[in-house]
């Protein structure tokens, strides 16, 4: 798989560590405690499009929002995590 | 010198001046450069050539390519030894050794052929109806046989003596295949400007039309071929591997490929690898991988003798090697025709061709009576006679009258199978051309076109055109642009077919998939039983799933079910097309990454010095640490350990601690994001002043630990553990960027700026102000515990902390990496008087278990700050990451393991860490268990064995007995519960 | 006090691998360098740019590239990072760069003193780029990566750092953190095995 990351350019994907879904918001401090749970542990698994939170750790350490399609590995977006 | 008794006088690719000597088990035979050892093989005559997988069935060449399901030889000897290698991609050399397989006692003799007596009770999928019963007879009889018995060539035992490389290469255009249309294809896009690569499977470019009598351009179609690699030879940014199998099609346009770099040499030369695998990333690909023929499936037709029609001209033409002498050609359409010729060319005679149309064009018909030869319109081969090789062939005329014939070759044409395995390799489904009787590529990946016989355009006309318009096309999508080259004269014959894949009802047994043995009632036993899907039928049978992975098998499989199933080809699908295209060496996979370099090493800059002062080393994940520093006369490590710790809690000791990792955190945000990620607050951290931190995970488990140092107001000093290093610094990069990306800071890990010293110990002090350049004043009120100070060491700048893991009066001195070995000296110079003693990991693990600091055991990401006693250092007037799920009720439960200190009952017996922790008396259980020890070490100090452990209700069983129970080593006794500090509880030590 | 390259010890020096005719690889420690991090705070793009020219005449490299003054060059490596090196400092004068730096830049850039941190290789030869491309995963053309590029990546499993000064014509350096050095240099000495690798000192 290659990824276009918007400081370096394509590389491949052994370049990069893939944390998981970049949707989740992390709960404001006093939301109750289900939140939490939600937001540490629940995640969707959608045949399609699907953006991860990848960080190009062999690179220039950004950290970025790739969607992706889960099916056909096809990479359609990539930004900075910072940006988005 | 033994006779090429089959080698046609005239005509080939080889290099009749040369003479190669090679064995085939153990006799002595020749070839010539430009064999394989398959054709040198027929050469010399030898045509039983190695015995069936299931039924030990004598078996013959049936192809001169990578389909080749039969001629699987054990290749070389000793360490080197490759079992299963095709004969038919063997290039020759002086001096190979090959082996048939499978087979006892030889290859002409062999007692597995008993396995065909038994045939009916091993058909396929025996083995999910045997083997059940007496249950006791699987370990010791039925696993044993079945492990001897399965599999086809012995993998050797010794290490692997060769090197194998990877590499990367970049294009615009990458080709995939050197026949017509692969070099046109090459041609076009190399002469428009683009950056090509061209691949090529063979030694030798050219493709199919190295194996066939034609002309292109009024020429031989090998030295046309000859012709354009030398225009390609020219081009600059023009390359060529050969020797080369694109192996497979992975995402985003990348093909990874096989070079065989030394493979058709004795041995690979000094300096070059065995083997190279290659990553190819390409804007544009043209796959123009040729086409397979396809077999017809009737009874006997795995007898040696019976050769794809293709293969008998490749044997012909390329390497002018006669198959045999009395030839039969079975064929469905025009192709076959070709052999027909080229055989009467060779000087063979042709006793029938049974050609299954009713209708034969004319043109056939009259080279049939031309040369008197009986053709069989209409007909079917029936069934095929002979023991070890060919003797006869019965065929069925229209009428379906029977007749047999003696022959010592049979050549059958059922077709071509396009090579579009790479096109599918993605998920994309081929789809049935039923004008060709083919699959041909469906839905294309992106960026990957397919041309020539890859594509079910079978002419050489067609594949030259193909080749120039797709290689072209490709070059300007690539922006680049040049005239189209001239498509070169070639024939552009009708491939005139009908679609037979089985002659059902034939004498013994007919053979869909060679390798595997599997035959047409295989296949209907797996209809009968439901298997009725071709991903179904396939792993029922196995057919398709042998190391030729279906290549000459697949589609005569699918037609099958199709008619048992009463559907069209179209409708019962394919199975799923994978990569490898052929198999690959595990070596070309690893490339330079095994043994030793399987995983870099890391370094710290004292590794050469405590090597040379008596350090063993051990791995921490990628570091080598010194675990301690032997001195002359130590009977073992324990010795050594002992006098480390001792020396540290009486003198001073100096410890490597340059592996832990030190991060930077710099900026106006530096202390706002520092007070996201630890538990504790860093933000009132005054500077000059160090504290511990405490990392959690977002669902309450403790992380990490480290201390972090004010440098200036906007400007921290964050230390972690060795092991987490990189995973902190990944996440605190994560908070920064993801979670707090308005926050102005900025992260840079100084891991390998400075080597890190810790010196411990009552001296400690008065060690580092002989050491350290006149001026700091080091006293306890100007340097207090956890406070930090610039000071010079021969006029290098250096930091010295004042912090303690080992409960001593210490401080961790930070230098300059290049100056660490030059600091060490000076330190063991003037230390000397006060007993300086080196120690390493194992010591320093002693002293910190000693004094209860979590570390590794007690990290073990299943503890909470409370269950390590640190709940305190969770502030609850902050978020941080964790303290929400932190609070949960089974993460707050007062019966959780908490931290304890463990003494042996008997103040001698050790324990050791991860024994059980049980109640005395009660049974043995897992549901008894109360926790588990974490740390255990011998303690010099107290002079008895200590350990750390995790026990539920721990601090209301201080004072009370446990069971220390480690099944696993044999360990069982009863232990005190104590405190988790062992020496100084008070820490006055440190603080003094 | 003396220092200690990275790559002391592990560096043989004289010829590796295949020993007939011409070197096409040469190889030597780039030891001795001045290092420094530099970093910068947000929206002070302008005020860097203008510290670093008045004070080195250096440019700001953008993504992917280097640039070179005064005998200091400067590595982009990464959004709003970048490694400077100066060769004009022996011994102790090396521990005034980072300084000098921080002085110039001031509160646009905090500056970090990464002397002795890396383990830094100079390469050349007419083989490279055939040598490079066993262990770099990055398009070496000389149009794609030419004299002003810099790149980030992979080699083999030790991430680098890869870059050509604009001034120093067919050279080209590759940096790892120093504790991979030991690595790195066995790594590149077996991908120039193949064509001949002379290690100067």
């Amino acid at each position: 798989m290659r990824i276009n990351c918007p400081f370096c350019g394509t590389r491949g994907n052994e370049e990069f560590t893939v944390l998981g879904a970049a949707d989740p918001v992390r709960p404001d401090a006093d939301a109750p405690v289900p939140d939490w749970v939600a937001y540490a542990h629940a995640r969707e698994n959608p045949r399609g499009p699907h953006r991860d939170l990848w960080q190009h750790q062999h690179g220039c350490r950004a950290w970025l929002v790739v969607e992706r399609d889960t099916l056909t590995h096809a990479v359609i977006a990539v930004r900075p995590a910072r940006d988005a | 010198m033994s006779a090429q008794r089959w080698r046609l006088g005239e005509g080939g690719l080889i290099d009749r001046s040369r003479v190669l000597p090679f064995r085939f088990d153990e006799r002595l035979l020749h070839g010539h450069p430009g064999d394989t050892l398959a054709s040198a093989l027929l050469a010399n005559g030898v045509r039983l050539v190695g015995r069936s997988f299931k039924y030990h069935r004598p078996r013959g060449i049936l192809s001169a390519g990578p389909e080749e399901p039969n001629a699987l030889v054990e290749l070389r000897g000793g360490a080197r030894r490759e079992p299963n290698t095709r004969a038919t991609q063997v290039e020759l050399f002086e001096g190979l050794e090959a082996r048939s397989q499978n087979r006892w006692p030889s290859l002409g003799f062999d007692l597995g052929a008993v396995n065909g007596v038994l045939a009916p009770m091993i058909g396929a999928g025996f083995y999910y109806k045997t083997f059940m019963w007496p249950a006791a007879f699987w370990e010791k009889l039925y696993e044993p046989l079945i492990r001897r018995a399965a599999g086809l060539g012995r993998a050797p035992q010794a290490a692997d003596p060769d090197r194998y490389e990877r590499a990367h290469a970049h294009c615009d255009v990458l080709v995939i295949g050197a026949g017509p249309a692969g070099l046109m294809a090459a041609l076009a896009a190399g002469r428009a400007g683009a950056r090509v690569l061209l691949v090529e499977e063979d030694a030798a470019l050219g493709g199919r039309l190295l194996s066939e009598a034609e002309e292109v351009d009024g020429r031989p179609g090998a030295e046309w071929a000859g012709a354009v690699e030398a225009e390609l030879a020219d081009m600059p940014r023009l390359r060529i591997l050969r020797r080369t199998s694109a192996f497979a099609l992975l995402d985003g346009g990348v093909v990874a490929a096989v070079e065989r770099v030394a493979d058709h040499l004795p041995e690979p030369p000094a300096h070059l690898p065995r083997q190279r695998s290659w990553k190819i990333v390409a804007r544009r690909i043209v796959l123009a991988a040729g086409a397979i023929e396809r077999p017809v499936v009737f009874g006997g037709n795995d007898r040696p003798g019976v050769m794809l029609a293709g293969a008998v001209r490749s044997y012909l033409n390329r390497h002018a090697v006669l198959p045999g002498r009395r030839a039969v050609v079975f064929t469905v359409g025009d192709d076959g025709w070709r052999s027909v010729a080229d055989l009467l060319r060779g000087g063979a005679q042709i006793d029938a061709v049974v050609d299954a149309r009713a209708e034969v064009p004319p043109e056939q018909a009259q080279l049939a009576a031309r040369h008197g030869l009986r053709l069989v319109a209409g007909g079917r081969v029936t069934g095929t006679q002979g023991g070890r090789h060919l003797t006869a062939v019965r065929f069925a005329d229209a009428a379906g009258r029977e007749e047999g014939v003696g022959a010592d070759l049979l050549a059958v044409s059922g077709g071509w199978n396009p090579s579009l395995h790479l096109a599918c390799h993605l998920g994309n489904r081929p789809r049935w051309d039923a004008a060709i009787h083919a699959f041909v590529p469906g839905e294309l990946p992106p960026g990957l076109v397919v041309a020539g016989a890859a594509a079910g355009r079978f002419s050489t006309h067609a594949a030259l055109a193909d080749g120039a318009a797709t290689g072209l096309a490709a070059a300007q999508a690539c922006g680049f642009d040049a005239a189209a080259p001239e498509i070169p004269r070639a024939e552009d014959a009708p491939r005139d077919a009908v679609p037979l894949f089985h002659v059902p009802g034939g004498r013994g047994k007919a053979f869909v998939d060679l390798q595997h043995d599997v035959t047409d009632a295989d296949i209907a036993l797996a209809h009968r039983e439901g298997f009725r899907a071709a991903e179904h039928a396939k792993r029922y049978t196995t057919l398709g799933m042998a190391t030729d992975q279906g290549k000459t098998a697949g589609v005569n499989g699918l037609a099958i079910l199709a008619r048992l199933a009463g559907q069209a080809i179209s409708e019962v699908g394919t199975t799923t097309h994978r990569p490898p295209w052929t198999p690959v060496a595990i070596g070309a996979v690893a490339g330079p990454h095994r043994g030793r370099h399987f995983r870099p090493a890391r370094h710290t800059p004292l590794h050469d010095w405590a090597a040379a002062n008596g350090a063993s080393f051990v791995e921490a994940g990628l570091w080598y640490r010194a675990q301690w520093y032997a001195r002359p006369g130590e009977a073992g490590w324990r010795d050594s350990v002992d006098r480390e710790v001792l020396a540290v809690r009486n003198a001073v000791g100096v410890c490597d601690v340059s592996t832990l990792g030190k991060i930077e955190v710099a900026g106006p945000g530096a202390a706002a994001l520092l007070d996201l990620v630890y538990a504790n607050t860093i933000s009132t951290l005054a500077v000059g002043r160090l504290r511990y931190g405490l990392m959690l995970r977002e669902d309450g488990f403790v992380m990490d630990d480290g201390t972090v140092a004010r440098l200036a107001e906007d400007r921290f000093f964050v230390t972690t553990t060795t092991a987490n290093a990189g995973a902190v610094l990944q996440h605190l990069e994560y908070c920064h960027q993801v979670l707090r990306p308005a926050l102005d800071v900025s992260l840079l890990s100084v891991t390998d700026a400075w080597a890190q010293l810790s010196v411990a110990g009552p001296r400690a002090r008065d060690l580092l102000a002989a050491v350290l350049d006149p001026g700091p004043d080091l006293s306890n009120a100007a340097l207090p515990h956890m406070a930090w100070i610039a000071v010079r060491l021969g006029g290098v700048p250096c930091r010295l902390y004042r912090l303690s893991f080992s409960g001593e009066l210490a401080y961790e001195l930070g230098v300059p990496a290049d100056y660490a070995e030059a600091a060490m000296r000076r330190i063991m110079e003037r230390g000397a008087s006060f007993g300086v003693t080196p120690y390493g990991t194992e010591a320093l693990g002693v002293l910190r278990i000693e004094k209860g600091h979590p570390a590794g055991g007690e990290l073990n990401g299943q503890t909470t700050a409370r269950d390590l006693g640190l709940g305190r250092l969770v502030s609850t007037r902050k978020d941080c990451i964790g303290r929400r799920l932190a609070e949960r009720p089974a993460l707050t439960d007062p019966a959780r393991p908490v931290l304890v200190g463990l003494k042996p009952a008997d103040g001698r017996t050790p324990i050791r860490a991860g024994s059980h922790l049980l109640e005395p008396g009660v049974a043995a259980v897992t549901a008894n268990g109360l926790g588990h020890v974490t740390s255990a070490c011998f303690s010099p100090t107290l002079g008895m064995p200590i350990a750390l452990a995790l026990l539920s209700d721990g601090t209301a069983r201080l004072g009370q007995r446990i069971r220390v129970f480690d099944p696993l080593r044999g360990g069982d006794l009863e232990a005190e519960i104590c405190p988790p500090v062992f020496v100084d509880p008070q820490g006055e030590r440190s603080r003094g | 006090m003396t220092p200690r390259p990275a790559l002391a010890g592990r560096l043989r020096l004289g010829r590796h691998g295949q020993m007939e005719g011409a070197a096409g690889v040469m190889l030597r420690e780039r030891a001795g360098l001045a290092v420094a991090a530099i970093a910068l705070r947000d929206g002070r793009k302008a005020a860097l740019q203008e510290a670093l020219r008045a004070g080195f005449g250096l440019a700001v490299p953008r993504s992917r590239a280097c640039t070179a003054a005064g005998g200091i060059e400067l590595v982009w490596t990464g959004p709003n990072q970048w490694l400077a090196l100066d060769g004009g400092r022996a011994g102790h004068s090396a521990f005034g760069f980072a300084p000098d730096l921080a002085a110039a830049l001031g509160e646009a850039a905090p500056v970090t003193d990464l002397t002795g941190a890396r383990a830094i290789l100079s390469l050349s030869g007419p083989r490279l780029r055939d040598a490079l491309c066993k262990l770099l995963p990055v398009d070496l053309e000389e149009c794609v990566f030419p004299p002003g590029a810099a790149a980030v990546t992979l080699a083999g499993h030790i991430g680098v750092t890869l870059w050509r000064a604009p001034d120093a014509g067919d050279a080209w350096c590759l940096a790892c953190l120093r504790s991979y050095g030991a690595s790195l240099v066995e790594a590149v000495l077996e991908a120039a095995a193949e064509f001949g690798c002379a290690v100067e000192g």
